[in-house]
């Protein structure tokens, strides 16, 4: 066949094409495409609380409450009010007219089963256990979560993990199909799914909150920073997430491109082992380490101003049971040295620093940073830097060594970040007097704000004068995309919010 | 013979870096406090002959502030003690391989030739990052590793000579005597293949010393404080486009001194070859 009689054959197809694409709303708005750092394991809303990971599926499972954009407050969503019946009782009042993409109603029996499957759920394990009684209905629109005991972290972690999914379909397919194809109430639907590619996501023509300007958002996988950077620049997709903050002074000028910062909340921590036998178990030691290293000026340095120094303990501005009265140690190595002479190191001592590589952006060069400043007070470190997963196999073995450092993202909440040290955690290297577990337990179930603030400052307070770790900084998180992408403000918890963006 | 080496400039020129670069990885110079330890307030300044670098740090700082020039020097012996001892250990194993398997025949070459086969047909980069992330990130598993990708390689080129070596008829009045296989292969043999081994390793140095970096680059070399060019690379290039000087200087560095390698072990096969040699006789004697 010749090639004009090919042309001419595909003249009706084109046309035919044309007409399609003009002929319904579900054709009209933009396609964004965002350049992901991680091709997720799963999407199952259940099944892990990493925000890379939610980034996706939050766009297509929705939750009854969320965190404000920017701080630890907890706002409306699929729930539209909430109210304790007594300290251990706890309602909310579900949004109507609402229905999952795949046509099941939302309503109190849907909330029931996936607030059941959230208090199961193995991610969420640590801040769950032996805290809810039974989750009931109470009327067509209306749950109630009956506790163990009166807890005040109730609502954060609903805000963390309180998505919604059709019990119909989730019981008919199970959670392994589930977390290959989830459906929720969101504003999109999952259409394809190319492991290490890309994810595809189309507009929900029925979503309870209108059409989202987007016609599509797809997904694509650019593991590599500067890759990823480069796909922007060349305009092959129109949001980079994780942008790397080396790169924010050059993305910054560039006119077709638009970056924003937004504190982020994962704590870079060099975590002591204070039950092995080395110096570290000297409080002076610990305190003379956290005065060696020069946390403002690793901000503005290496970080580009895009991160904050964690100020003196382990809770930041944004979370709640930050205690404004601390601020950062002070750097002052000569101090320092003061220190290690009183606690009998005049000359130092040798000690181990492990640290992930290739985890965190610019992980290895905190390592060797800190690693730095700890020589120049007279400390000599022997460094091990090690794969996430060498790094994970070396934590279960128990054999992280006196100093072990990365970065730790948890709920926004005290309650999140202290529990994480309490007797028996896998996080725990250093042991407190007894008030320290005793604070921790009486915040848990402390419902009036205040008086819950009062003991996350104090424990605040201890964590400062006998250091866990040497508090480091908290890098930002950078979103750059072209300058035509409208409404996307990055979040403190770093889960991506596409619901307002527009292109 | 080493005129005859040295009757070229290139190959003059190669044989003083080869030289030279060896001398740095042996002479024991404690690197500089400057190279080592980080300092931040010196990040990125450019080299000396760019506006805003300095003659304290000729080469210019990294990322972290580090003395470029300081850590090239210190990085130098690392990335020569590796690549030497990989190349010695590799050529060592593999000429002995090679000589029992050309020289005894039978069972024994059949086994090591599909152990040659095998890891030569398994891509290099491959096999070297897998095995590095089995055994471990270290100074020496590294060294074996290298060594194992490499052996094979001198394994094939020693047996075909041991091949034809058996054949020969000084072996054959060392057997007819009744020498013991082991003083064949070691005392009249072995001498024999020295030359190619020797060619094959300067190209192997050179080989290795591009593996490594790699392998640097790929974050699996040496651990830190230590440092390898390779390695000075892959940490830089995150930031080439505010540093240029932080990937370029490591790069040369790896580059002239591979490029000399090659050109030296040009040189040896040339010297080496029986037949160019005969060659260049009879020029000289027209």
């Amino acid at each position: 066949m010749k090639p004009s009689r090919i042309l001419l054959l595909l003249i009706p197809f084109l046309i035919v094409a044309t007409a399609l694409s003009w002929a319904g709303p579900a054709q009209q708005g933009g396609v964004l495409v965002v350049g992901h750092h991680l091709d997720p394991t799963t999407l199952d809303p259940f099944g892990t609380t990493t925000a890379a990971f939610q980034s996706v599926f939050a766009q297509i499972v929705e939750q009854l409450v969320v965190f404000d954009a920017e701080r630890a407050v907890v706002r409306p969503w699929l729930a539209t009010s909430w109210r304790w019946l007594d300290p251990t009782t706890f309602e909310m009042q579900l949004r109507r007219g609402v229905s999952f993409s795949n046509g099941e109603p939302f309503d109190a029996e849907a909330a029931r089963y996936s607030l059941e499957l959230l208090f199961r759920a193995a991610p969420y394990s640590a801040w769950t256990r032996d805290l809810v009684r039974s989750v009931e209905t109470a009327g067509p629109h209306t749950v109630r979560i009956r506790l163990v005991r009166p807890s005040a972290f109730l609502l954060p972690l609903l805000a963390r993990g309180s998505f919604v999914v059709p019990p119909r379909h989730h019981q008919e397919v199970g959670a392994a199909r589930f977390a290959q194809q989830p459906i929720g109430t969101g504003p999109f639907v999952l259409s394809e799914w190319s492991k290490g590619a890309r994810i595809v996501l189309d507009r929900n023509p029925r979503y309870w909150g209108g059409q989202h300007p987007l016609r599509q958002v797809i997904f694509r996988v650019i593991p590599d920073d500067s890759a990823r950077v480069v796909a922007l620049q060349a305009g092959e997709i129109d949001v980079a997430l994780n942008a790397p903050i080396t790169h924010f002074n050059r993305l910054k000028i560039d006119r077709n491109l638009k970056v924003i910062a937004a504190p982020g909340l994962r704590k870079f921590t060099s975590f002591f082992n204070t039950r092995l036998d080395t110096p570290i178990r000297d409080r002076r030691v610990r305190i003379a380490m956290n005065l060696a290293v020069d946390g403002q000026s690793i901000v503005r340095r290496v970080f580009g101003g895009q991160a904050q120094v964690l100020p003196g303990h382990w809770l930041l501005p944004q979370e709640f049971g930050y205690n404004p009265d601390l601020k950062p140690f002070p750097f002052d190595p000569a101090r320092a040295r003061q220190l290690l002479a009183e606690a009998g190191f005049p000359n130092g001592f040798e000690t181990q620093l492990t640290y992930t590589v290739g985890r965190y952006p610019l992980d290895k060069e905190l390592g060797e940073i800190v690693a730095g400043y700890l020589e120049a007070i007279g400390v000599r470190v022997r460094q091990r830097p090690v794969e996430y997963g060498e790094f994970l196999r070396l934590r279960s073995a128990g054999q992280l060594g006196p100093i072990h450092q990365w970065g730790l993202l948890v709920p926004p909440d005290a309650h999140f970040s202290y529990s994480l040290f309490t007797k028996g955690s896998i996080y725990r290297f250093h042991d407190y007097p007894d008030e320290w577990d005793r604070l921790i337990e009486q915040a848990a179930s402390e419902l009036d704000s205040r008086r819950r603030e009062a003991i996350y400052r104090r424990l605040a307070v201890l964590s400062h004068e006998d250091p866990f770790g040497i508090y480091l900084i908290a890098p930002g998180n950078l979103y750059a995309m072209r300058a035509t992408v409208q409404g996307l403000t990055p979040r403190f918890d770093e889960v991506l919010w596409l619901y307002d963006v527009a292109k | 013979m080493v005129r005859l080496l040295l009757s070229r400039p290139e190959r003059r020129a190669a044989l003083t870096v080869c030289l030279l670069v060896l001398a740095l990885a042996v002479v024991w110079l404690p690197p500089s406090a400057s190279a080592i330890r980080p300092d931040l307030s010196m990040r990125f300044t450019p080299p000396a002959w760019v506006s805003g670098g300095s003659w304290s740090t000729p080469l210019g700082t990294d990322f972290l502030g580090r003395d470029i020039w300081g850590r090239l020097l210190y990085a130098t012996r690392y990335t020569i003690l590796i690549s030497t001892a990989a190349t010695l250990l590799a050529a060592a194993s593999g000429t002995v391989a090679g000589l029992m398997a050309g020289a005894q025949g039978g069972m024994a070459d059949a086994l090591l030739m599909r152990a040659v086969d095998a890891v030569l047909a398994f891509p290099t980069i491959l096999l070297v990052l897998s095995l590095v992330a089995v055994l471990g990130q270290s100074l020496s598993s590294l060294v074996g590793v290298l060594a194992l990708s490499g052996w094979a390689a001198y394994a094939r080129v020693v047996r075909s000579a041991a091949l034809s070596l058996r054949a020969s008829e000084f072996v054959e009045a060392a057997r007819a005597l009744g020498a013991t296989p082991g003083r064949i292969i070691f005392r009249h043999m072995l001498p024999n293949v020295l030359p190619s081994v020797t060619v094959l390793s300067t190209f192997q140095v050179a080989r290795f010393m591009l593996l490594e970096s790699s392998m640097s680059f790929l974050g699996l070399g040496v651990v830190p404080p230590a440092v390898t060019w390779g390695g000075m690379v892959g940490e830089a290039r995150n930031y080439l486009q505010d540093a240029w000087w932080a990937v370029a200087a490591p790069g040369t560095a790896i580059a002239v001194t591979t490029l000399a390698f090659n050109i030296l072990g040009d040189g040896l096969r040339d010297l080496l070859d029986p037949r160019l040699v005969s060659l260049s006789q009879h020029r000289a004697n027209l």
